[in-house]
């Protein structure tokens, strides 16, 4: 089981990632609505993975990365990426994100990336 | 992965994001210079996209990524905000309106052509593809010759090379690297990379995997370059050639360990003999670490809003079951009072308390701001406004006011009639305006207040007012009432015609208004909710709509009068007064019972005739009589008895057998356990 904290501007997506995490004995001990608010919790609940979101408001996907990496660079941090990102993407690779996804994605490649880098 | 069962929470998201993105376009159009209306729907679309490629809906999400695009130019100001370009967008978000409600039927909406408007909208200002002229850096090209300048003992056959370094060329430079490396005791491997065909950000995913190749070793050179990998111009594999002290088995599993790699090739192009290979920990880890040691301050705490959604379904039965729960106590408070069991009292009233308590969180829970059908107005006002060649200000006040969310539900129609009437009918057009002195640009105000137990919602326009004689004048024209008839009408009676069925207003219907939904329908759907709808309106100055709405439908006040011994709830909106008769005071017009009571003709009902009840009242001399309001004038009926007021819950009759049934509004349970019908004076009379 691992603990996993999600980050998305949209509750759809939460919700998503969410059920296919629980569904497969995993635990969500965070949801955050933005970057901002996934630097503040980070230290709080401590996650050992975190789905980080990219396009959102008040702070977006890469600056929240690269603030949690500052804080723990054992962080452990997927982005959620979508279709012509690339740049961002990499970016948060090369800031130290573990891995990225892209949507859509589905529980298959949710559960694939977890494993991987778990 | 079945969806279906967030297709719930994805149209309400998107519904919110659709309001965001009209909001933003209205301001942008307001203010062209503003980037954060810009960026406010770019974020909006991109997370648009997001949702509805997860749903699988495709079309969706198409629109949305090219709207992305588009406002992608904007932002970075290769593409101007032009009037045009507002039209575009705001088309955009109606077919994502369409598209997102298409959703459940799954109806197919035909988007190629606002495509090719949009396609259209982002060439017309600068090509979108420009290829850069990549430049080759390299000098030398040592095809197959690579093993031959370095010392070269434990390499792989000639043959072998070829599969794997096929078409990597060396400059002296990467050359020098490699010897310097093996010197170093190091292994010089090309791994070749082929990455899943499924596999979408190739780019960033080429990337993972060389931030996973440095931390085993120095990258020497990468086939294509790295540049060209960030740039995805490359197509499904890449070498990389670098040194390390790792042994291939562990360099293909790090690799391996990254998604969608489909094949991972090692093979050693130079080592130092006799260099035992030793498996080393890679430094990057720990560097890294180092690094960072330093701690965050953290910022403020952010408020979060820590909601769930709920389906209103849910909330339909949380309330229904309140109202079971209400019933039972009073049932039990009944039960104790009989027994006179005086220890039951105190458990009693802390159950009173808990269940007044839930009941109040139940209905707070089923509160929602007006603002949710209130924002989707000034996108409306707007087209209507452009549509009629019309300047207006819509100025809207009090939309955090809160309501049940079944009565926002049935407001929105009547709500955009009125506002509609007010743009169409109301606001004179700008010439006219200029004539009369009036400021060219109309003033439409939508505001809702709260009262004490209800909200009322102001619909206000300073356009040509009504004016009571031309009202009298079309009922007669349309044969709805005499000219007798209509003369005999004050001026105010006068302008509550406009609510007759079949009395339209309009000289000129236009395709705006007019359309079937007359202001009968909005005052009818006002009352079936147990609201009333006032009008006032001076000639020349303006006129204003009130509707005064209960907070919920859930719980209304009732008078409970009883009919032969069966007890019925009459909704206290309706009720004007009661009053106590003498069955000698009832005269006949035309047939038919009416009472003079305070200077007014009152027409009579028997509620036992037309319940069609059996048994009468003995005392036929002292009647009572509860005066209700219909349609702007007051009928009596005859009730046996009143019983008094109380609050009552109301199960609405919704099965087959009973839903068409007129003249009741619903059920309610009583204390003791039996079963009252609600009375619906606008469909029982």
């Amino acid at each position: 089981m691992v603990k996993v904290m999600i980050v998305d501007d949209a509750a759809f997506m939460r919700m998503v990632i969410k059920d296919i995490l629980t569904k497969n004995g995993h635990e969500v001990v965070a949801e955050c609505v933005d970057g901002l608010d996934a630097v503040n919790k980070y230290p709080e609940v401590k996650p050992e993975l975190v789905f980080m979101d990219i396009v959102m408001p008040n702070m977006e996907g890469i600056d929240a990365l690269k603030k949690i990496m500052e804080m723990d660079p054992a962080a452990k941090i997927v982005m959620c990426s979508s279709i012509g990102q690339q740049s961002v993407v990499t970016d948060a690779l090369k800031s130290g994100a573990q891995d990225f996804i892209v949507k859509p994605f589905d529980a298959t490649k949710v559960l694939e990336v977890i494993g991987k880098v778990m | 992965m079945d969806m279906s069962e967030y297709k719930e929470i994805f149209r309400a998201e998107s519904e919110e994001h659709l309001q965001q993105l009209n909001d933003s376009l209205l301001g942008l159009e307001q203010n062209p210079n503003d980037l954060e209306y810009i960026n406010t729907m770019f974020r909006s679309a991109h997370t648009l996209k997001g949702m509805s490629a997860t749903m699988g809906f495709n079309t969706i999400s198409e629109l949305t990524h090219e709207m992305e695009n588009l406002m992608d130019m904007v932002r970075k100001s290769q593409v101007e905000v032009s009037n045009g370009l507002i039209d575009i967008l705001f088309e955009c978000l109606d077919t994502l309106e369409a598209l997102v409600e298409a959703v459940d039927s799954g109806e197919e909406v035909d988007i190629a052509h606002l495509q090719a408007t949009l396609t259209q909208a982002m060439e017309g200002n600068m090509p979108v593809e420009h290829i850069k002229n990549s430049v080759a850096t390299s000098i030398d090209v040592i095809q197959n010759e690579i093993a031959k300048d370095i010392p070269d003992e434990g390499t792989k056959t000639q043959a072998e090379l070829d599969t794997v370094i096929d078409n990597i060329e060396l400059s002296d430079n990467e050359k020098q690297a490699m010897q310097e490396a093996v010197n170093d005791g190091n292994r010089v491997v090309s791994l070749k990379v082929i990455l899943d065909e499924s596999c979408v950000l190739k780019s960033a995913r080429s990337t993972l995997v060389l931030i996973n190749v440095s931390k085993m070793g120095d990258i020497i050179k990468c086939t294509p370059t790295e540049a060209e990998l960030e740039d995805e111009k490359f197509d499904l594999d890449f070498t990389v050639i670098f040194a390390t002290k790792s042994a291939d088995d562990d360099i293909v599993g790090a690799i391996r360990k990254i998604s969608e790699i489909k094949e991972v090739v090692p093979t050693t192009i130079a080592e130092n003999s006799g260099v035992e290979e030793k498996q080393q920990e890679t430094k990057a880890v720990d560097t890294e670490e180092k690094k960072s040691a330093s701690a965050v301050k953290r910022s403020d705490a952010v408020k979060s809003i820590q909601s769930v959604r709920v389906n209103i379904e849910r909330l339909d039965n949380l309330m229904n079951l309140v109202g079971e729960l209400i019933i039972n106590k009073i049932r039990l408070n009944q039960l104790a009072s009989d027994l006179n069991a005086k220890d039951l009292d105190e458990s009693l009233a802390n159950l009173d308390r808990l269940t007044n308590e839930i009941q109040t969180e139940v209905m707070e829970s089923r509160m929602v701001p007006i603002d949710q059908i209130f924002s989707r107005f000034p996108r409306m006002v707007r087209d209507l406004a452009k549509s009629e060649g019309k300047q207006i200000n819509l100025i809207i006040e009090g939309k955090e006011i809160e309501l049940d969310r079944t009565v926002l539900d049935e407001i929105g129609d009547p709500l955009v009639h009125l506002l509609r009437n007010a743009v169409d009918h109301g606001i004179e057009s700008e010439e006219e305006r200029k004539q009369l002195g009036k400021p060219v640009a109309g003033l439409v105000r939508l505001a809702a207040s709260r009262q004490r137990n209800s909200v009322l919602i102001e619909v206000e326009d300073d356009g040509k007012g009504m004016e009571p004689g031309h009202l009298r004048d079309v009922a007669v024209k349309k044969g709805l009432l005499t000219r007798e008839e209509v003369d005999k009408l004050s001026d105010n009676d006068a302008l509550n015609l406009i609510f007759m069925p079949g009395f339209s207003g309009a000289k000129v219907v236009t395709d705006i208004s007019g359309r079937g939904v007359g202001m009968d329908a909005v005052k009818t759907k006002i009352e079936a909710l147990g609201g009333s709808v006032k009008i006032s309106s001076v000639p020349g100055q303006g006129s204003i709509m009130k509707l005064q709405l209960p907070l919920t439908v859930a719980i209304i006040q009732s008078l409970m009068v009883t009919v032969s011994d069966e007890t019925y709830a009459i909704p206290l909106g309706n009720v004007i007064r009661d009053v106590g008769i003498k069955a000698s005071d009832i005269k006949t017009i035309e047939g038919k019972e009416v009472i003079m009571l305070r200077g007014e003709v009152l027409p009579l009902l028997r509620l036992h005739d037309i319940l069609e009840s059996s048994t009468e009242k003995e005392d036929k001399q002292n009647l009572i009589v509860v005066v209700v309001e219909k349609m702007g004038s007051n009928i009596g009926l005859v009730v046996d008895d009143l019983l008094g007021q109380q609050e009552v819950i109301i199960k609405t009759l919704d099965n087959k057998l009973l839903k068409n049934m007129k003249g009741f509004a619903g059920a309610t349970i009583l204390g003791d356990g039996s079963v009252s019908l609600i009375l619906d004076i606008a469909t029982l009379i």
